[in-house]
């Protein structure tokens, strides 16, 4: 059963007949996680950077912004008996709009964050699609791991 | 492709009732008065009962319930009203599939009501004298995409050839194949529908707002609203985000990085109420 991840929203299962989707990213970016071995996965989908626009909104939903969401979506997934060494990890969304520069141009800023974050952390990304201006659609099936990015107006491909 | 009949067939589209026009004059003329509005509009039984339930809904949570047309027009002033009542005129044109776009039925009547409140939120906040016009402006200005919707898809190779190959933006590219885009196309509807010169001009304008005749902000309002929304990923199909950015026009409005990120972050706040002013619109 599909099971939609909204905007700024986050889900995470091990349930073997779900399938999480989150559609239309947009500048925000998602991303999924998934450990074969534990049949966890779950996917994030973040709206702007970091929380420090808006501490109190990042209280109310922590997964609006990527400095908030990005810890809760690997603990949500260790909860559930996922291991860091295990996980595939991708990356996608943070489009932009045509010679949009600087501060303005949210979704590089959105890709800013995750990357510093992963780096941190010592997290390897396994595949990314970020930026460019088109829209993206991220999907995971929590039974066979399967994970597919649908661009709009060009596609489906298995990741 | 022969831009003659793709402005034919603006006449597919389903027209807007006839009041839209009525109230259009109504509130451009300063002659008018409440009562002019109250009278076009009772007049319509499905919109009135469509504007009453948007007026009462959780959207704008007023502590008493508005039972007539004129109790709307009194307290929320002829623009607001005016416009509640647009929204639910243009409901049946935006709703249906716009599969030539690659969106889903429903997506870019979600997109026109997001950017509508949206530029409500900045024409307010930024004090602008014509709310009503902006917010209904946001609301049309993507009617040529309804009529561009059925060509879009037999071209969709040449449009996409010209995006990626000679950085076109989606409407450069839309101009290139047919000769007219959507904000042009949705400029000529807005004229068949005898709507004023402002509406006209920023339906135009609604991607090169700097381009506009209005000698105020309203088009770069119209422009950001829209901008944010494709940032967001709200009614973004195949032409993706593949538009120009003016920074000129949010230097104009006077907004920082940071206002925009506010805007965003809010969005998520009305998630709800663009649910239940969807829904609201769906009925009758």
């Amino acid at each position: 059963m599909n099971c939609v991840v909204g905007v700024a929203d986050m889900k995470v299962s091990n349930d073997s007949g779900t399938t999480l989707v989150t559609y239309s990213l947009g500048s925000c970016i998602g991303i999924a996680i998934y450990d074969g071995t534990a049949r966890v996965g779950g996917i994030l989908h973040y709206m702007l950077p970091e929380s420090s626009i808006s501490e109190e909104k990042a209280r109310k939903n922590p997964f609006m912004f990527g400095n908030t969401g990005i810890p809760l979506l690997f603990k949500e997934a260790y909860k559930y008996g996922a291991k860091k060494n295990r996980l595939r990890v991708i990356v996608v969304g943070g489009a932009e709009i045509l010679d949009q520069k600087g501060m303005f141009n949210i979704g590089k800023r959105n890709y800013a964050i995750v990357r510093k974050m992963f780096w941190k952390n010592n997290v390897i990304v396994d595949f990314e699609e970020v930026g460019g201006n088109v829209n993206r659609t991220l999907k995971l099936e929590i039974e066979s791991g399967g994970i597919y990015l649908k661009t709009a107006g060009r596609g489906v491909v298995k990741i | 492709m022969q831009v003659d009949d793709i402005i034919d067939s603006i006449d597919t589209l389903r027209p807007v009732s006839p009041m839209v026009e009525r109230v259009m004059k109504i509130v451009r003329d300063p002659d008018s008065s409440m009562a002019d509005l109250v009278e076009v509009i009772k007049f319509d039984d499905r919109i009135t009962a469509n504007l009453l339930k948007t007026c009462n809904s959780a959207y704008f949570n007023l502590p008493n319930r508005i039972a007539s047309v004129q109790q709307a027009v009194t307290y929320f002033g002829m623009e607001k009203v005016a416009s509640l009542a647009m929204l639910q005129t243009t409901a049946d044109n935006f709703r249906k599939d716009q599969d030539g776009y690659d969106l889903a039925g429903g997506e870019l009547w979600r997109a026109a009501i997001t950017s509508a409140l949206i530029a409500q939120e900045i024409a307010e906040k930024k004090q602008l004298g014509s709310v009503s016009l902006i917010f209904t402006a946001s609301l049309l200005k993507d009617i040529g995409k309804v009529v561009l919707n059925d060509y879009i898809k037999s071209t969709q190779s040449e449009i996409f050839e010209r995006l990626d190959k000679q950085q076109m933006s989606f409407t450069e590219a839309e101009e290139a194949v047919f000769g007219i885009d959507h904000a042009e196309l949705g400029a000529r509807v807005a004229e068949k529908w005898n709507f004023n010169f402002a509406l006209v001009d920023l339906i135009r304008h609604h991607h090169t707002p700097l381009d506009s005749e209005i000698p105020d902000l309203s088009a770069c309002v119209v422009y950001i609203a829209d901008t944010i929304c494709m940032m967001i990923g709200v009614g973004v199909g195949s032409d993706g985000l593949t538009y120009r950015h003016y920074q000129a026009a949010i230097d104009k409005v006077g907004l920082s990085a940071d206002d925009i990120q506010d805007i965003i972050a809010g969005y998520w706040d009305k998630i709800e109420s663009i649910e239940e002013m969807m829904n609201l619109s769906q009925e009758g």
